[in-house]
């Protein structure tokens, strides 16, 4: 109990004792016995009050200090009045007063000791009185049935306080738990934002009808839009990226992510922008899918520096080019003019001749290398035609001297330039027979795979080191005393132009395998 | 008896118009790559050597380099069809002779050749 209400409870009983004591018949006069209890008591009751509340509540203190209320009232009884007065009503007040503080036991136990020094008093001056005297049996049991019930309704009222208190204590924690909650949500939110926001790509998540729901601010820039004018907007009415939404509406409506895709977008100031992007779906297990999430990259600065290294690609070609010419040119042209200067010295019918000859020759290979570079540097619009590569390989190998093979399980029928396709074949036989001793010995193999026809030169030559191999491909590069570097850059783009593939593997010492991949003139089987 | 002269050259025809325009004043021997030459240099008694720079194989400065190793005197003459060449380096410090850029006058290398060796 409260230590204040139990020390007001405490000093009502002291009141009422005195007030009964100064109003009884001996009355309280200073100096006598009665005077000095009701002084003892007073004051120890103002002691008792000033204790701290943790001893005050310890239920043998509380037991310790009814029982000196009781000693007290009986003392008080026992000097003033006896027994035949109402005085002991004070004990009823003393014995509700302990209930209230106090367990039911407790209670009881006082009200066991209050009847036990009560029934001596009356003992003490009735001694022949009966037990069946109605101060026995009236007012011994009534102070049993008030400790009984004061107890009983102290009890459930303290029950009552105590689940008050607890629905108190629930409701705080329950309060606490709520805003530690919302605060760990709000940090979460926060967090993913932060998340969301620091990402280097444009991330941008749509409702399933259009509505913009999240951008982050590298999408805001890509777009040249704030967040305001997009979130809670349909993306159908933000201008130039209709496309964008298409892609989406694709993904949504098929239920199937799009990734690795690319388009043009247009910004808020109009420029095109390309964009790379990656487009899931947004679905829940109650819903399913309810939007999709856009991830892009602005691919601007790619591409500038895509074009930048094309352009470098171009004129490092240009550069080369020019140098291959000045080699290539200048050693015919030195043999035409060389020879041309012999003939003016000469008479002999016979060296004229040959010299002539020489001329021719060194004309012819100017010619041959214009060609190639006509060849390699033309973008002309190809018309495909049924080319029977069998027929066309062993017409090839008709003007070579060269022993060789064929392997093939049907006709090797593609679509293809018929010109371009020998040109091509030619190049790679000429170079297998090039590299080749007199044991040499060709393989032209034919296979089917899916929609192409893959045509395998196989020879058995000195083979291609593996640095060579990176750079076979490439433009002006030979390593052939009298190549041009440019047949297998040409054979590339003849290759290139047909949409098919090419690939090379060899070994040193031991031979070459070349596989051009050409489409099938029957495509799917 | 006459002066010996080694042509090498990765292109034939070359050879052959170096071959025609010297032969009548010496005797020409030629090959086609510069680890022959170094052969032939080592082997013969070779009184000049005329060489092409950009060749497959062992590049003709690679060749300047090896035979001055074996043969400080003989007279070099690079015909290449590149200009930038003749400030190379190894061009410079290695005592060539005389150097041509591809076509050549004819009768500007017989004179440079008969200023070497004579005939």
């Amino acid at each position: 109990m409260e230590k204040n209400r139990l020390s007001f409870l405490r000093f009502i009983l002291i009141l009422t004792t005195m007030l009964v004591m100064t109003y009884s018949k001996k009355g309280l006069h200073f100096g006598e016995p009665g005077y000095m209890i009701a002084l003892i008591y007073f004051i120890i009751s103002l002691i008792f009050s000033r204790l701290p509340e943790k001893i005050l509540n310890r239920p043998w203190f509380s037991f310790l200090s009814f029982l000196f209320d009781i000693i007290i009232i009986s003392l008080a009884i026992y000097l003033t009045e006896g027994v035949q007065t109402d005085f002991y009503l004070i004990y009823f007040l003393a014995i509700f007063i302990s209930s209230v503080s106090q367990s039911v036991n407790g209670s009881l136990f006082i009200a066991i000791v209050t009847s036990v020094i009560y029934a001596w008093l009356i003992h003490r001056e009735y001694p022949d009185i009966s037990f069946l005297d109605s101060r026995f049996l009236i007012r011994i049991p009534f102070l049993f049935i008030i400790s009984l019930v004061s107890s009983y309704w102290a009890e459930s009222t303290r029950r009552e306080l105590r689940k008050k208190e607890e629905l108190e204590r629930f409701n705080i924690e329950l309060k606490k738990e709520v805003e530690r909650v919302t605060a760990r949500e709000v940090e979460l939110r926060l967090y993913n934002e932060r998340i969301i926001n620091s990402v280097a790509s444009g991330i941008m998540a749509v409702r399933k009808d259009g509505i913009i729901t999240t951008v982050n601010p590298e999408a805001e820039r890509v777009f040249g839009y704030k967040k305001e004018e997009l979130v809670e907007y349909n993306i159908k009415s933000i201008n130039g990226i209709d496309e964008l939404w298409q892609k989406m509406e694709k993904a949504l409506t098929e239920n199937k992510p799009i990734i690795r895709d690319e388009v043009e977008i247009l910004n808020k100031s109009g420029e095109r922008i390309p964009i790379g992007f990656n487009i899931t779906l947004f679905e829940s297990p109650e819903k399913g899918v309810s939007g999709c999430v856009l991830i892009f990259k602005d691919l601007s600065e790619i591409r500038r520096l895509e074009e930048k290294a094309k352009q470098n690609e171009r004129l490092s070609y240009l550069g080369k080019m020019a140098s291959w010419v000045a080699h290539e040119i200048r050693n015919p042209l030195t043999s035409i003019d060389g020879f041309a200067q012999l003939l003016i010295t000469t008479d002999d019918r016979e060296k004229m001749k040959s010299y002539i000859e020489e001329i021719r020759k060194g004309a012819h290979r100017i010619n041959h290398i214009i060609d190639d570079i006509l060849t390699f540097a033309r973008s002309k619009k190809m018309e495909f035609k049924k080319v029977n590569l069998y027929d066309l390989i062993n017409d090839i190998l008709k003007t070579i001297k060269v022993r060789f093979e064929f392997h093939t399980d049907g006709i090797p029928l593609v679509k293809g330039e018929e010109e371009s396709l020998r040109r091509l074949f030619v190049n790679l036989i000429t170079n297998s027979v090039e590299a080749m001793d007199e044991n040499g010995f060709l393989q032209i193999k034919f296979e089917r795979e899916d929609d192409f026809v893959i045509a395998h030169v196989i020879d058995n030559g000195k083979g291609i080191d593996e640095k060579e191999l990176k750079n076979i491909f490439t433009p002006f590069y030979t390593t052939k005393p009298r190549g041009t570097g440019l047949g297998l850059a040409i054979v590339k783009k003849i290759v290139d132009d047909h949409n098919g593939k090419i690939e090379i593997e060899s070994k040193l010492g031991q031979g070459t395998k070349i596989s051009v991949w050409l489409p099938a003139w029957d495509k799917g089987g | 008896m006459k002066k010996k002269i080694l042509i090498c050259d990765d292109e034939e025809p070359i050879r052959l118009l170096l071959s025609e325009a010297l032969k009548d004043e010496y005797d020409v021997i030629s090959c086609d790559n510069g680890r022959d030459a170094i052969k032939y240099i080592t082997k013969e008694k070779i009184d000049l050597l005329i060489t092409d720079i950009k060749m497959p194989g062992t590049h003709g400065l690679e060749v300047i380099e090896r035979i001055r190793e074996r043969n400080k005197d003989i007279p070099i003459i690079i015909c290449s069809a590149y200009k930038l060449l003749e400030d190379d380096i190894v061009v410079k410090t290695s005592g060539v002779s005389a150097f041509f850029t591809k076509p050549i006058e004819i009768k500007q290398l017989r004179a440079k050749i008969f200023e070497l060796i004579g005939v």
